[in-house]
């Protein structure tokens, strides 16, 4: 009996060592794209994980930086493979497809004692419409941004325009469109034609616009060609290009990197962008960014409520340590500060508050909450977007009339929604 | 003997520099932008010569990745990928130009097929075994995969370049004495130097150019080849054009001095003595 | 050589055990999947060839087969044609600076696929690429082309970046076949009064058939394999025009998260790509295939 009770003891301490291992310093893999793309923001995250480690001795943060292009793959495949990072930044948009590889984090949250102060000041639609899944909460958009009319008042001024009376319907703007257009070195406005993300969400937002749906929001059936209005919208983006001809050459090939070197280069008067695009112009060349404005597009200024979202894979070995990193990235100081470096709106409405936000022009513009609207946070999301750019990309090119193309687009989407 | 003079003339100052010009184009263009500020890039009408030229791409390209550690990387996968795959394919090149045995067609016919599926697929099985076996972000993992990438290739090239030697030879080599080994070893092989060259040229150059697989199996920035670390500079935004492009040259340059230090070694000489015999 | 076959299977082994270890797992891996609805977490259902069904219905496959074979016999044939010219010239031997112009006509081969496409990409770019440029300076034409924005011409933008990314490949191949022609045969040849052709088309020729068929047939399943540089410079569009089969696989895979699915287009691209090397393989009749 002493005996067995012994080796039990002795078991027990020896059971204990791997406890004791456990409360020496957990490194934790923290993986963002932004990482990669920008030394500021590789510089401002290294701050942040040194005053972290600080406050949380026993956490150390390793900055993983990843390409934009292969982020979803790199996730993907790592945590297929059982070895994920521990907190990973994704697009709002990509959410829909990788809840299956995620941890809720509204438990761990909770466990941390850290769940009111991170959840409850981001709008709960956002949170409801992109990183919610069977009631439990996956994600902590990091910002929400919404594109609105970012324009150049030089160029205003120099076509004889009041630079600070943008228009605001859409005779008034195809109007100053066609003053602002002298080819081959100015035009007024450009279309998103490339298929990417970007472009999806700016034609998304002709048809909110006009008061329609792209899909409707039970996900079962294509709804852009509903109304008459839908229709006539589309086909208004269109003519710009190729009735009005306010759009520089080659639209149905034209990416986010060809519209902002143009408006870079002061080549391009008009296009729809976020603040972020103040920094990118500058860079491309430096000082321009002075002469931009931004505000909500005509006419009712609808836009997608853009952001990312920072989540926990499922696999990560060390949720707890990954949750308080996760809440310390989202509270209001960090989440402030880096929107002052990464030129991008904060989501929490008390951040967006903080007078350093309010002072800049660019990052205090925000679309009204009537007008903001969420993506369709389904599986089948990238599929549809690949019809809806096929839509628009035959249009430009002249396949198709806009008509014909939403028709043909609608029998697509159906197909696409009613599979299994 | 005059016309064979001038039309040495021609090919020597004409076509070489003229086809030379067009085939070099894009990379002298990529070495224009590479001198170019960022904003001159984008300025137009285009300079075609750069009005103020910086390697101001160059310094910060070196600085941003750590190009060192890359080439290092590369180097060695890349070099004891070029070696095993020699090791392992020339003597299967030489058995199936030369042996008639069971299996022989569907072998050839194999070593093809293997390399028609598409790469994508093959990431997640891949990724999933060589953590298996604990080997993300080792050399191991890159070589072993590039070595079963080149091998096929390079026994259908071998096996080309054995089938110019004539079979006689070998038989002759056996009568004196020879083992099959030997004859393959002491006889074929250095025959067909140029075409091992050639071939360890394409092994060489399948692993300094391969991407997707060294961006997933590799997890650690300090394990990172040249091609990861020059995709790093295309951004979710923005694309650093100068020094994407300086990368890219920067980026040739071992491959290209390795290829000029081969070159000797794919000349004519060597085969034609032997055969006479 | 009969006496010592058994020779044969010690000289493969290596090779045998090389491929089996590390390619025949993750190939057996994608063909089981192909018959699988397979979720993001690799969770399985058995679907039969549900998979098969749906892709081979979707009108876009068929029009990606086209495009593919397209992009993959016309880079071929041409690079195959620049790759020779090329050879031969780097082979005369009163070629001056030989190994300066052999190093200088390989270097695209040491440029990868990304970084080749974005130089690529660049320069037809529509505002700030050289293509435009230059032919506007020498009046080529009236106003700038939108290389890689208009159908056609991004098919034909994508096929001239590849041949000129392929060609060291193919013309390294033949230089070293052409090493290897016995030089008696062209003095042979060279006494009975034979031509130029007559010396490429009896001497040369015969030599480096061989080489050709290896050349060509690996060219060509690089290019059924292109995905890098197609999708750096397009990503398939404007409207699919220049989506192939690899980058359809890569989007199943990657854009769609349908492993299922995109593991099915994979095999049938396997399969088509056996029967196209196999017809090949006939047509050419090598000749070492009847020793």
């Amino acid at each position: 009996m002493l005996r067995s009770r012994l080796v039990r003891s002795l078991l027990a301490l020896a059971c204990a060592a791997p406890v004791a291992v456990t409360a020496q310093p957990v490194t934790i893999q923290y993986m963002d794209w932004k990482l990669n793309d920008s030394k500021k923001i590789y510089e401002f995250y290294e701050q942040v994980a040194k005053e972290f480690t600080a406050a949380n001795p026993d956490i150390k943060v390793e900055l993983v930086p990843v390409q934009w292009e292969q982020r979803m793959q790199k996730l993907i495949t790592e945590s297929q493979g059982g070895v994920p990072r521990d907190v990973v930044r994704v697009t709002g948009t990509d959410m829909a497809a990788l809840f299956p590889l995620l941890r809720p984090v509204d438990q761990l949250l909770r466990d941390i004692g850290k769940y009111d102060e991170v959840v409850k000041p981001i709008p709960a639609r956002y949170l409801a419409d992109y990183d919610t899944k069977d009631g439990k909460l996956y994600g902590i958009p990091t910002y929400i941004s919404a594109d609105g009319l970012m324009y150049n008042k030089k160029l205003f001024a120099a076509a004889g325009l009041d630079p600070n009376k943008p228009p605001k319907t859409w005779e008034e703007f195809l109007d100053y469109a066609k003053k602002l257009t002298k080819p081959p070195n100015q035009y007024g406005y450009v279309l998103f034609g490339a298929k990417s993300g970007s472009s999806a969400r700016r034609w998304m937002r002709v048809f909110w616009d006009a008061g329609c749906e792209v899909i409707t929001r039970d996900f079962k059936r294509a709804a852009f060609a509903d109304k008459p209005q839908c229709v006539a919208a589309f086909k208004r983006e269109i003519d710009f290009a190729r009735v009005a001809k306010v759009t520089p050459p080659g639209a149905a090939n034209a990416d986010f990197e060809f519209v902002i070197t143009g408006f870079a280069q002061e080549r391009i008067a008009m296009h729809m962008g976020g603040a972020n695009n103040v920094d990118i112009a500058n860079g491309k060349n430096p000082g321009v960014g002075a002469n931009f404005a931004l505000v909500p597009m005509p006419v009712t200024g609808a836009a997608l409520a853009n952001g990312d979202s920072l989540v926990i894979p499922a696999g990560s070995k060390h949720p707890q340590q990954a949750a308080k990193w996760l809440a310390h990235l989202a509270s209001k100081d960090v989440e402030v500060r880096y929107a002052l470096v990464g030129r991008s709106s904060p989501a929490r409405a008390d951040a967006l508050a903080d007078p350093r936000i309010k002072a800049d022009p660019f990052l205090a513009f925000h679309v009204p909450a009537d007008a903001l609207y969420s993506g369709y946070s389904t599986p089948k999301w990238p599929k549809v977007e690949t019809v809806l750019m096929d839509m628009v990309q035959a249009s430009l090119l002249g396949d198709e009339t806009p008509e014909a193309a939403l028709a043909r687009g609608t029998k697509e989407v159906n197909a696409i929604l009613a599979a299994p | 003997m005059a016309r064979r003079r001038s039309s040495s003339n021609v090919l020597n100052f004409l076509v070489m520099p003229v086809l030379g010009l067009v085939m070099l184009f894009p990379i002298a263009w990529m070495f224009v932008v590479s001198l170019k500020s960022e904003a001159e890039t984008y300025r137009t009408p285009l300079t075609w010569i750069p009005h103020e030229p910086t390697f101001a791409n160059y310094v910060s390209m070196w600085q941003a990745l750590e190009f060192a550690r890359y080439f290092q990387n590369t180097l060695i996968v890349a070099g004891v990928t070029t070696l095993l795959a020699i090791l392992v394919a020339a003597p299967a090149g030489y058995a199936v130009s030369r042996f008639r045995f069971r299996g022989r067609d569907a072998f050839s016919g194999f070593l093809l097929a293997s390399q028609m599926f598409p790469r994508v697929i093959l990431i997640v099985p891949y990724f999933i075994t060589m953590r298996m076996f604990g080997l993300v972000n080792t050399y191991t993992a890159l070589i072993l995969i590039y070595v079963a990438f080149a091998v096929p290739f390079c026994i259908w090239m071998l096996r080309g370049h054995f089938a110019s030697v004539p079979v006689e030879l070998d038989e002759a080599a056996m009568l004196d004495g020879c083992s099959p080994f030997q004859v393959f070893r002491r006889i074929v092989l250095p025959l067909i130097l140029p075409g091992v060259v050639a071939t360890a040229i394409f092994a060489f150059l399948v692993a300094w150019n391969e991407f997707l697989f060294a961006l997933v199996l590799t997890t650690d920035r300090k394990m990172s080849v040249i091609t990861v670390g020059l995709a790093s500079l295309i951004g979710e935004y923005k694309t650093q054009w100068n020094e994407l492009m300086a990368a890219t040259i920067v980026g040739s340059i071992p491959a290209m001095l390795l290829y000029a230090v081969l070159e000797r070694y794919l000349v004519r000489g060597l085969s034609s003595g032997a055969t006479k015999g | 050589m009969y006496r010592y076959r058994r020779y044969a299977y010690a000289f493969v082994l290596p090779a045998v055990l090389v491929i089996a270890g590390t390619l025949v797992y993750p190939m057996g891996q994608g063909v089981y999947l192909s018959f699988m609805r397979v979720g993001i977490d690799l969770a399985t259902t058995f679907v039969g060839f549900a998979n098969y069904v749906e892709v081979l219905r979707q009108p876009l496959f068929w029009g990606v087969i086209g495009h593919t074979a397209v992009f993959a016999v016309v880079s071929t044939v041409l690079t195959l044609a620049v790759g020779l010219g090329l050879a031969l010239l780097l082979n005369r031997p009163d070629l001056r600076f030989r190994t300066f112009w052999r190093v200088l006509f390989l270097m695209p081969w040491t440029i990868s696929h990304v970084a080749a496409g974005l130089g690529w990409k660049w320069i037809f770019d529509g505002l700030y690429g050289v293509a435009n440029d230059l032919l506007l300076r020498i009046g080529l034409i009236e106003e700038p082309l939108m290389w890689l924005g208009t159908r056609d011409l991004a098919m034909a933008c994508v096929i001239v970046a590849n041949i000129w990314r392929s060609y060291p490949f193919v013309m390294l191949l033949l230089l070293a076949a052409l090493q290897t022609i016995p030089q008696e045969q062209y003095e042979a040849a060279g006494v009975d009064g034979a031509s130029g052709w007559q010396r490429f088309r009896f001497v040369t020729l015969p030599n480096i058939k061989f080489a050709i068929f290896v050349g060509s047939a690996l060219d060509f399943i690089f290019n059924v394999r292109q995905f890098d540089l197609i999708f750096v410079m397009t990503r398939g569009g404007p409207r699919n025009s220049t989506e192939v089969l690899a980058t359809l696989v890569n989007r199943q895979a990657f854009e769609y998260f349908d492993y299922g699915q995109a593991s099915a287009t994979a095999v049938l691209m396997l399969l088509m790509l056996v029967a196209a090397t196999y017809v090949y393989r006939r047509l050419m009749q090598t000749p070492v295939e009847s020793r």
